[in-house]
């Protein structure tokens, strides 16, 4: 079989994997695709009512500034959290089919950005009635989109291998992601916060993702080149970090299942 | 008579212990870490958001921020982690409920009690830190246990209804995660409500929750009186609610073990 044969099929496998996983998703659920796109709506709903009476300082087209961050860290969680649970919930495929495993996660991420996408057609709504800054900026934003989703397929690729060994492994997750939402300047500006937090969002590589594509999405501006240093590095640390750790492990680990 | 209580009670007990240790060996369930963090989680929350929101509310009419928010995150925490529970009370109680003959109240108490305890526990923690900062209880402290009892009555009626339509509806478990998410930020647990437009100012007190950590702010923090309308709104809700629940949860009892 030629390389490109193999490449395709790879990729038809990865596919066929996250239909399944939409499928199920939706299945299951009440509303089905139409919550994806309306849930995001309700949380700026609510967030821009409350916030922007609270914090009378103010930021520029604030719907927009929350909608990008709340979309993109959703995406982070959703990903992460479905993909812990990855190799213990297809325990058969595993055993009985030769499939390459790391598919199983990727299907998963992907299935999350599925779930993105369907998110940002609310998102695009907002970015017009606010007003936002359309430029040649766009054209970045899909570079960063799959740069975020190879750092979030690292972290999932090492999430789906803890919670083998260790079975609170998605509680643990949950609180961290609940803690880490307060330290991504999600809905209140960088500046308000003291010196000190502000060093640690700022070299907090989820802040370096939604800040840069806010920056393009909403105020057509460029950013300052450590950002983008920051989301190339770590993005290319925690992908092939994630990989490894992967594939050391994806054997033993079908032992404990 | 009074012997037959009692010994229904014991053996109601011991079933809700039984019920408990099950709860831990479960797969999915606590671990030591696990039952730490739902402890520690208010101080924790505390801590970031005095971290965050510090800076922010700092020369504002709060008086001690760290305290107002640690008493809201506590209170909510009770009635986060107890109705939340309660959504498996039932579910996850298939094959007793269908080949017992234990009080069907059993599942929902013992969920309940078991957040009292993480409850009980965050407290400690909670005075702690009152003596350090030298707020001394005062008399009318008394008034905020009254508060608790409404808020535990309230946690049970929500729960029973909770435990008993995720047997019909399994959605309700995600949904219920969003509703607690917008329930955090309609109490005002981080930020204070005084500050937000008049317009939306008044919505507040219809949340049962934002009238628990209200009342319990203004004795603790302000020593002050309580409008008695946030009483009375709390208390409808309590008592609407506790009596709810049982109906619901005694005219669906025997439909669910059959649904099951």
């Amino acid at each position: 079989m030629s390389r490109i044969e193999e490449i395709k099929q790879y990729f038809f496998v990865l596919w066929e994997l996250t239909k399944r996983e939409l499928k199920r998703k939706y299945a299951r659920s009440f509303f089905g695709i139409l919550w994806s796109s309306i849930y995001p709506l309700f949380r700026m709903i609510l967030v821009v009512l409350l916030f922007s009476t609270i914090f009378d300082k103010g930021i520029d087209r604030y719907p927009a500034y929350y909608f990008v961050g709340f979309l993109m860290y959703e995406f982070f969680i959703t990903a992460t959290s479905n993909s812990l649970t990855t190799l213990k919930d297809n325990r058969d495929l595993l055993i009985k089919s030769k499939l390459p495993r790391e598919l199983l996660v990727l299907s998963r991420v992907l299935t999350a950005f599925v779930n993105f996408l369907l998110g940002c057609i609310p998102f695009a709504l907002v970015l017009v009635v606010y007003d936002a800054h359309f430029s040649f900026y766009y054209a970045y934003v899909p570079i960063i989109l799959i740069l975020f989703v190879a750092f979030t397929a690292g972290i999932s690729y090492m999430l789906s291998i803890w919670y083998v060994f260790r079975r609170d492994a998605r509680n643990i997750w949950m609180n961290f992601t609940m803690i880490m939402r307060f330290f991504i300047a999600l809905f209140y500006h960088i500046t308000w916060v003291s010196k000190g937090v502000q060093a640690f969002i700022r070299n907090n590589p989820i802040y370096g993702f939604i800040y840069t594509c806010r920056n393009y999405l909403v105020y057509g501006e460029k950013v300052e080149t450590f950002y983008l240093w920051e989301i190339g590095i770590w993005t290319g640390v925690i992908f092939v970090l994630g990989f490894l750790i992967f594939r050391k492990y994806e054997n033993e680990v079908v032992i404990h299942l | 008579m009074m012997e037959k209580l009692y010994k229904d009670f014991k053996q109601n007990m011991f079933a809700i212990h039984q019920l408990t240790e099950r709860d831990k060996k479960h797969e999915n369930a606590q671990t030591f870490l696990g039952e730490l963090w739902e402890i520690l989680n208010p101080l924790i929350m505390t801590v970031v958001m005095v971290l965050v929101f510090g800076k922010m509310f700092d020369s504002d009419s709060i008086k001690n921020y760290p305290l107002f928010v640690l008493t809201g995150v506590t209170l909510y925490n009770l009635f986060n982690q107890g109705t939340t529970a309660c959504l498996g009370a039932l579910v996850g109680n298939k094959v007793l409920l269908t080949k017992t003959r234990l009080n069907r109240n059993i599942y929902v108490e013992q969920k309940i009690i078991y957040a009292i305890r993480n409850f009980v526990f965050s407290l400690f923690i909670y005075f702690i830190y009152v003596l350090m900062i030298h707020q001394y209880p005062s008399k009318k402290w008394l008034l905020v246990i009254v508060d608790l009892v409404f808020l535990i009555t309230l946690t049970i009626g929500v729960g029973k209804i909770l435990a008993v339509m995720n047997v019909f509806f399994a959605d309700i478990v995600y949904f219920y995660r969003v509703f607690t998410v917008f329930l955090f930020y309609g109490s005002a647990i981080f930020f204070d409500s005084e500050r937000l437009a008049s317009s939306i100012k008044g919505i507040f007190i219809i949340n049962p929750i934002y009238d628990v950590v209200y009342i319990a702010r203004e004795i603790i923090l302000n020593n002050g009186v309580v409008a008695i309308n946030y009483w009375i709104v709390l208390f409808v809700y309590a008592s609407g609610f506790f009596i709810a629940g049982d109906i619901v949860y005694k005219r669906y009892s025997d439909e669910v073990v059959a649904n099951l």
